[in-house]
């Protein structure tokens, strides 16, 4: 491609980035993101990005699409040349319909008025969004947002396109779409700058590649030798460990640049978990273990699932695993603390060794499942999916009087942090939120990694429903989860015989509220139970 | 294509793009606003009503500051301050409150402050709507003077800017600054003569208070709204050449700095 000398139309001349860190009782002030860069981006070429996390690729963009200046060395463009960063939902305010909302990211992203009115209704036409286009925004769910941000940034033309990972959004169909627009839109004579985790799609998109490490270009040229080099390098580093990930999409505004991890900083991390995972159990795709997430409405009994889970030595769940895994998963891709925030007190019921045994059974090697429970992970379910690709998802239902009785018999003992007497309002509403998320993700995943249990069905201490749950997890039944699906269907079974304590105005509002159709699909939508 | 060379800092001339965003942006935050709430809209009337209120009741019953004429006189006081103010303390934190997103798309800085500013300066338009009907039920008629009114406006948003550029500039390297600026309001709010004339102070001090340029910019309001005169023009004239030098410096210091402030935030 362009052997007739190609028209340059950026020049990186040793440039250097310098994060000032402004945390106290760091002894490190700061850091250098790009240390002496060079690099060159010719007119019509697609020049990919590679490097681990916190190699500068992200700065790098940043300073191509001169959102900052670089402390050292210079930038020079060809006159009048403009550079765009893609960025997806820029500026959104939840409050405004779509239609405004478009409006004012496509001028933040550098359209004119004009132009984004112009473009209107392809965009809401490519969005799929023609009936809620005038809706407020906070009434969109994630993917909707997501293919107008989508949409919206795509009808950017600038001379360079400068894109970080985003190459899809939105449902899976959507997904499909916008990948195949964004595929033409790299292969056709655009200028185009990809930064990416994933060598593969690099490999496929660009016509040159950079390598970045720690700052500075390591090899840059023909893709498929530096990405060989680059491949050998992971390779050597991670011996048997994960191999890097695919690109995750991230939507959310607002991360850090290059803040993330000095480079220095974040080698060493790497290597101490290199160390710590010396079993390799990673290594191997059939011995990588899948993930597996518990959720459902409050009350609906996810902590009892957690205890039974755990009873087998295969399934790991619970929160300090996930403070090994958060090192793991890189904080550019998605904010850890935001799924795995500290769970409150009421799960700390257990002596302060378990999550030590946790992560010990991690470690013997033989596990198959990771995961953690948490009623509400349903409030993020597009991106467990999409961050976890494909989790299991154990959707736990319960009748809404047990659960609303489960709430007043908690207030009553005051033991709980729901002393509130609304609260019965809080499950019913929950529980139709809950179970409509849950519609959206079978509907945009399939039925088949999703597990439905209905409380009362599951633990009325029919040994066939805990040999169901295993043959979706694809595990053989082994008997300690044996002994604790009995002792646990003891206790809720004494837990039945209560009485429920509902005054006449909490059974009129939950017999008005309670959607039968939801129920009735949610126990559809899984017929093994 | 130059060799090497470091780019000129240059100042982003008004470019049609960015006015409109600016424009947007302001209507996007009011109509954000708006919505968050039940009243809406609503609150564009309630708001400035109970806040006059409450001053109303302090200086008027509490204080008993038995002037004549004192509700007019206050309230001309408190909306012109309540711009000023509300306009500073906001806009100066423009810039720190828009690092996520001057870190996804290049945007001259000084776009941020302004379009804070023509926010303000629409709900000050509301309000002062509000306040003329009040004064002439009140019994204070419309007069030719009224033609001052444009200019008066437009002397106090050049003087706004004039604070704010500077300020917007400088409080994301001194994030401490957003303190002072609280402090400094709050001091400037009793020496702005919001309550009391200018006259009614001791002769000493009087040249010390007419320092102030908000003083004359709120009793210019009031020789126009209550004695149907044109303000004084030497002071305005004074404050308008002060004002374009704290732009000119300001969106200078904003210029310079722009590319600097995405890195900042953490």
């Amino acid at each position: 491609m362009g052997q007739a000398a190609p028209k340059r139309l950026i020049l990186v001349d040793g440039v250097g980035v310098r994060y000032r860190l402004r945390s106290p009782g760091s002894d490190r002030r700061s850091f250098w993101a790009l240390r002496d860069v060079c690099a060159e981006v010719f007119q019509g070429e697609s020049l990919g990005v590679v490097g681990r996390n916190s190699a500068g690729k992200s700065t790098l963009l940043r300073v191509l699409a001169r959102i900052i200046a670089p402390d050292r060395g210079a930038v020079t463009q060809a006159p009048g040349l403009e550079t765009a960063l893609l960025s997806l939902q820029v500026g959104f305010i939840p409050q405004l319909t779509g239609r405004e909302n478009a409006v004012l990211s496509g001028l933040l992203l550098g359209l004119s008025k004009r132009e984004v009115e112009r473009e209107m209704e392809w965009i809401v036409a490519f969005a799929e969004l023609e009936e809620f286009i005038d809706q407020p925004m906070h009434s969109y769910s994630s993917g909707m947002r997501a293919r107008l941000g989508f949409s919206v940034a795509f009808r950017l033309e600038p001379d360079v396109l400068l894109i970080d990972e985003v190459l899809s959004a939105g449902d899976w169909s959507f997904r499909k779409k916008s990948a195949l627009e964004m595929r033409r839109k790299i292969r056709s004579e655009k200028t185009i700058v990809l930064v990416s985790h994933n060598p593969k799609m690099v490999r496929e998109l660009c016509d040159r590649a950079l390598w970045l490490d720690g700052g500075v270009v390591r090899e840059s040229g023909e893709t498929e030798r530096v990405l060989r080099r680059y491949e050998a390098h992971l390779a050597r580093r991670q011996e048997g460990g994960p191999p890097a990930r695919s690109a995750i999409l991230t939507t959310t505004g607002g991360r850090d640049p290059g803040v993330d991890k000095p480079a220095s900083d974040g080698s060493s991390a790497e290597g101490g978990r290199a160390r710590g995972n010396g079993s390799g159990l990673e290594g191997e795709s059939p011995r990588r273990p899948g993930w597996l997430f518990v959720m459902g409405c409050e009350r609906s009994g996810t902590t009892a699932f957690l205890r039974l889970l755990n009873s087998d030595r295969r399934i790991v769940l619970g929160r300090e695993r996930f403070k090994f895994v958060a090192d793991r998963v890189s904080p550019e891709h998605f904010e850890a603390e935001r799924f795995f925030h500290p769970v409150p007190e009421e799960t700390n019921y257990l002596d302060p060794g378990y999550y030590e045994a946790l992560r010990e059974r991690w470690r013997a090697g033989d596990v198959r499942y990771l995961g953690d429970k948490n009623p509400r992970y349903y409030e993020h379910l597009p991106r467990l999916a999409e961050t976890f690709p494909g989790c299991r998802i154990l959707f736990l239902v319960r009748d809404l009087y047990r659960v609303a009785s489960s709430y007043n018999v908690r207030a009553a003992r005051g033991e709980d942090r729901w002393p509130r007497r609304k609260d019965y309002r809080l499950a019913v509403r929950d529980w139709n939120r809950s179970l409509s998320l849950l519609r959206k993700f079978v509907l945009a995943n399939g039925s088949r990694r999703v597990f439905v249990v209905e409380h009362a069905q599951f633990f009325s201490a029919r040994a066939g429903h805990l040999a169901r749950l295993y043959s979706f997890l694809g595990l053989p039944l082994e008997e300690p989860p044996r002994e604790a699906f009995a002792s646990l269907c003891r206790e809720w079974q004494q837990l039945r015989r209560k009485k429920l304590e509902l005054s006449p105005e909490m059974v009129e509002h939950l017999e008005r509220k309670r959607d039968r159709l939801l129920e009735i699909w949610a126990l559809q939508a899984c017929p093994r139970l | 294509m130059g060799a090497g060379s470091r780019e000129p800092v240059k100042v982003p001339l008004p470019n049609r793009r960015y006015l409109d965003l600016v424009v947007y942006r302001a209507y996007a935050d009011l109509r954000g606003e708006a919505e968050r709430t039940y009243a809406g809209y609503l609150w564009w009337v309630i708001d400035p009503v109970v806040n006059m209120a409450v001053y109303y009741v302090v200086f008027a019953f509490f204080l008993d500051r038995g002037r004549e004429d004192f509700a007019p006189f206050l309230l001309i006081g408190l909306v012109t301050w309540r711009w000023f103010q509300t306009a500073v303390r906001i806009a100066s934190a423009s810039i720190l409150g828009g690092a996520g997103l001057m870190r996804q798309v290049y945007l001259p800085k000084i776009v941020l402050p302004t379009s804070d500013v023509v926010n303000l300066t629409l709900r000050f338009l509301f309000a002062f709507a509000l306040l003329l009907p009040f004064l002439w039920i009140y019994g204070f008629p419309v007069t030719l003077s009224y033609l001052a009114l444009p200019i008066l406006m437009v002397v106090e948003l050049l003087l706004i800017l004039a604070v704010v550029y500077p300020l917007a500039a400088l409080v994301p390297l001194l994030p401490d600054l957003r303190k002072v600026v609280d402090n400094g309001l709050t001091l400037l709010f009793f020496l702005s003569g919001i309550f009391y004339a200018g006259a009614s102070l001791p002769e000493r001090v009087r040249p010390y208070f007419y320092l102030n340029p908000v003083v004359h910019l709120i009793e210019g309001y009031r020789t126009v709204l209550m004695e149907g005169r044109w303000p004084a023009p030497l002071p305005l004239v004074a404050v308008v050449v002060g004002s374009l030098i704290g732009v000119a410096v300001g969106s200078a210091l904003l210029s310079r700095w722009d590319r600097l402030y995405p890195r900042l935030a953490n």
